[in-house]
């Protein structure tokens, strides 16, 4: 049965190759941009190293400073009641923001306030990205440094390919250690072999090469450094104004539970006393709030603003895939189209089939199962049309640090993809085939 | 005839409809890729207003938090020991939104309840030589002698033509905050690339001395090494006692700048040509095979004495017709858009957008029409007639 359908489906599409060469060209054309959007969703999104606990950690990115005055706004307005003129008069309860300032955490504001969440297994303080110009043999090279603590390996599992990472010794001996990137390595050294131990100048110290890593393949500030050195040897107090400093932290949740840690850091920032207005050029601070937010969260918060990180997250999430929908819409309207005109040129077979007791619903499998073979056939191409662009994107650099990656799930996900849009678009065109009446079907030519 | 042509395409609803939905939505993309294109298109036909070649620039962005009379003390150094390095050719200072920064400094006045925003940058007196700013009008400012010398200050063009409404004299006094003199007018200067819009912009001084400045502009010799910037390192590294300063080439920042919104825009290019070559053939198609389904119509309507032309005409008009109310269907709702400013966009482009849609889409149907069409006329009444 199925080989028979198979063979048939696979005559039919032969018959008539100017039809099948547009249905084909129509659907491996759509299947690549839905794989592509796959591929860079999972790439970005998907949990792998060195995040593989994406759902399970809670940045802070930026603390929100402000200064609120409550005003009360009187309007008089007079109204004609029953004829006589009366006063009516309204207030308004408004609360006006003078000066609202957001930037990133002072490292004594974390220390004080930071480092015993019970909601929070690991946490880490991260300078993130500082870049340095180091020139080597008379080329220029940017090297983009973060500070961070012996906790920062732990929550962010990177492939260590040499060597070891910062440990809690050199945090506390203020070690001028370096765990590198291997695609540093080569640019600096020239070879990732035997450098371990070797010095680096940058930032006009010495660091000693502790550890070389696989650098992430996605776009992430806390993760997108090149080079990682103990935060301890950072002088405490500079760019520090009141809480505002140049920190970040993320914190790893106990058992994944991400909204516990949410929770308890707003309820740490609540209880946070104002500070002096002498610490903060003048400004009299009577808010501050503190944006804990997943990674999704935070990224889809810098897109579409709301108060809530998760909110944000819902509607991008909404907007993308509608924005996808209708860019998809087209190419499925095409082949419906094409599928439908083309009804006509399997009338006799139909009437046949019918004639000898085939029903409504074999005959609705057995198109729709044509058109599965025809996506499938433009899903394979999709994907090696997806796998070129793919490759032709990360040598090229087109989206910066962000590598795409295609695995088995991205596999597993374009072929699921694939086989739906095959039954959708097969399905207006075959019931309507499997209606058309014996008589008529046979009737026409 | 325009009666006969609806009468057709109604009573062929039922296959008309899903060609009708594909045209409408191919329609509704269209306005929106197009506009966005025009958009930014628009944006760079505009000239950034300075060059970047053979320029460096230098990030010094801790000299905030330093006590202000050891930084003007350190300017001072540092300006002397830049001038006398032969390479170098001239020198400037800027404050935070300086060339490809990102940064924006906005002041927002109010004209007589109208909310002006205006984007500001301080520059020293001699930026515009730095950077080869040329000027449309007047001069640039120069440095004030006294203190209470007005700080004189040059626009762009947008700032005269959105926030004085184009009426302006040159030396006079305008208000943005402060009373400032107006002494020059280029004709744009979009300091952070070519993608960025052409907002009103005041450029005013800033003296070298002063703890706000953010960035050193250096116009190097032409073909001067890369090598050269070791030896920058070292001057900044002796005068500054820090080491937290980035140099940057203009010329790669530029490209950094606008490089994301090209990769957009190369890949939505690639898309709808992508999708309007697979609706063009999937038309075509369509369209082929109705039109051979009526070849005993054709040939009918020959043996009565239409000519080709006659026939190539029905069909045009008739693919045509249904094309163009699937057009004024979707214009209902793209019209929206700039009609009731949903999106703030200039309604100029959006119109622009939805005209070339309407004239695209009406067009692309047209041409794949026409074949077929053309095609179906030449059969003959006799082997069309006898067929059936």
């Amino acid at each position: 049965m199925f080989s028979n359908y198979l063979k048939l489906a696979l005559r039919v599409l032969q018959r008539n190759k100017f039809f099948t060469g547009i249905s084909l060209f129509g659907i491996s054309f759509t299947l690549t941009i839905l794989m592509l959007v796959v591929a860079f969703l999972h790439s970005q999104f998907g949990a792998k190293n060195p995040v593989s606990k994406t759902d399970e950690l809670v940045y802070m990115r930026h603390l929100k400073m402000a200064m609120v005055q409550n005003d009360t706004i009187w309007a008089k307005d007079s109204t004609q009641v029953d004829g006589i003129w009366k006063y009516d008069s309204t207030f308004q309860n408004v609360n006006n923001n003078i000066s609202t300032s957001i930037s990133w955490y002072g490292k004594k504001f974390l220390d004080s306030y930071f480092r015993q969440l019970n909601s929070a297994e690991k946490f880490t303080f991260i300078v993130p990205t500082s870049k340095y110009n180091v020139y080597v043999n008379s080329v220029k090279i940017d090297i983009t440094t973060s500070y961070v603590d012996e906790q920062y390996f732990e929550i962010f599992d990177f492939k260590l390919l040499e060597g070891n990472f910062i440990s809690k010794a050199d945090i506390d001996q203020k070690a001028y250690m370096a765990v590198i990137t291997s695609e540093l390595a080569k640019k600096y050294f020239g070879s990732t072999n035997g450098i371990i131990g070797k010095q680096m100048l940058v930032d006009g110290k010495n660091f000693t090469v502790k550890g070389i890593i696989e650098k992430a393949k996605m776009v992430n500030l806390a993760i997108n450094g090149q080079m990682f050195v103990p935060s301890s040897i950072l002088p405490d107090d500079v760019y520090e104004t009141g809480y505002f400093g140049n920190y970040m932290a993320v914190f790893l949740a106990k058992n994944g539970n991400i909204d516990a840690v949410k929770a308890e850091i707003k309820d740490i920032v609540s209880r946070v006393p104002f500070l002096d207005p002498s610490r903060t050029n003048g400004i009299a601070y009577n808010q501050i709030e503190a944006m804990p937010f997943t990674f999704q969260e935070s990224l889809a918060r810098d897109v579409i603003y709301m108060e809530d990180g998760a909110e944000s997250l819902f509607y991008l999430r909404w907007i993308v895939f509608a924005l996808i929908g209708i860019f998809i819409l087209v190419p499925t309207l095409n082949l419906i189209n094409l599928n439908m005109s083309r009804i006509m040129d399997r009338s006799a077979e139909i009437g046949v089939r019918k004639a000898f007791g085939a029903d409504s619903n074999g005959i609705l499998i057995q198109f729709i199962f044509e058109n599965v073979i025809l996506t499938f056939i433009g899903g394979l191409l999709g994907m090696i049309f997806t796998i070129f662009l793919i490759r032709l994107s990360n040598n090229l650099n087109l989206l910066g640090e962000l590598v795409l990656e295609f695995d088995i799930l991205f596999f597993a996900l374009s072929f699921f993809i694939t086989i739906v849009f095959g039954v959708i678009s097969g399905f207006i065109p075959a019931s309507k085939m499997a209606k058309v009446h014996i008589v008529e079907a046979l009737k026409y030519k | 005839m325009l009666r006969h042509i609806i009468k057709l395409i109604w009573n062929n609803k039922k296959n008309n409809f899903l060609l009708f939905v594909e045209m409408f939505v191919s329609f509704i993309i269209l306005c929106a890729v197009s506009s966005f294109m025009y958009f930014n298109l628009q944006k760079i036909s505009q000239p950034l207003g300075f060059e970047t070649t053979d320029r460096l620039s230098i990030l010094l962005d801790d000299l905030y938090s330093k006590d202000s009379l050891l930084v003007a003390d350190m300017m001072t150094q540092l300006d002397i020991q830049l001038k006398q390095e032969p390479e170098i050719e001239e020198v400037s200072y800027t404050n935070g939104p300086f060339p490809f920064s990102g940064n924006q400094w906005t002041t927002s006045t109010e004209n007589n309840g109208i909310p002006n925003h205006t984007l500001t940058c301080e520059t020293t007196e001699d930026y515009h030589s730095t950077m080869d700013i040329s000027l449309k009008e007047g001069r640039w400012f120069r440095k004030p002698l006294t203190n209470e010398d007005k700080d004189e200050v040059v626009v762009n063009q947008a700032f005269i033509d959105k926030n004085l409404g184009g009426k302006y004299t040159l030396d006079s006094f305008i208000n943005i905050g402060e009373e400032k003199k107006l002494v020059g007018i280029v004709e744009t200067y979009k300091y952070n690339g070519e993608f960025v819009p052409n907002d009103p912009t005041v450029i005013s001084y800033i003296p070298k001395t002063d703890r706000n400045i953010m960035n050193v502009v250096l116009k190097m010799k032409p073909g001067t090494s890369i090598a050269f910037q070791e030896k920058l390192i070292k001057i900044i590294t002796d005068v500054t006692k820090s080491t937290s300063f980035v140099i940057n080439n203009l010329d790669d920042e530029r490209k950094k700048s606008s490089h994301d919104t090209w990769v957009i825009l190369s890949v939505l290019l690639a898309c709808s040509v992508f999708l309007f070559i697979n609706v063009a053939m999937g038309l075509f198609g369509v369209l082929w095979y109705n039109i051979n389904k009526r070849r005993s119509e054709i040939s009918l309507r020959k043996a009565m004495g239409a000519t080709n032309i006659n026939i190539i005409t029905q069909f045009l008009t008739e693919i045509g017709g249904l094309a163009l109310l699937a057009v004024i269907f979707g214009l209902i709702f793209a019209i929206q858009v700039p009609l009731f400013k949903i999106i703030d966009v200039d309604s100029q482009i959006m119109y622009t957008g939805i005209g070339f849609s309407v004239i695209f889409v009406l067009g692309l149907v047209l041409v794949c029409a026409f074949y077929p069409a053309w095609k179906g006329a030449q059969i003959h009444p006799a082997t069309g007639l006898k067929e059936e």
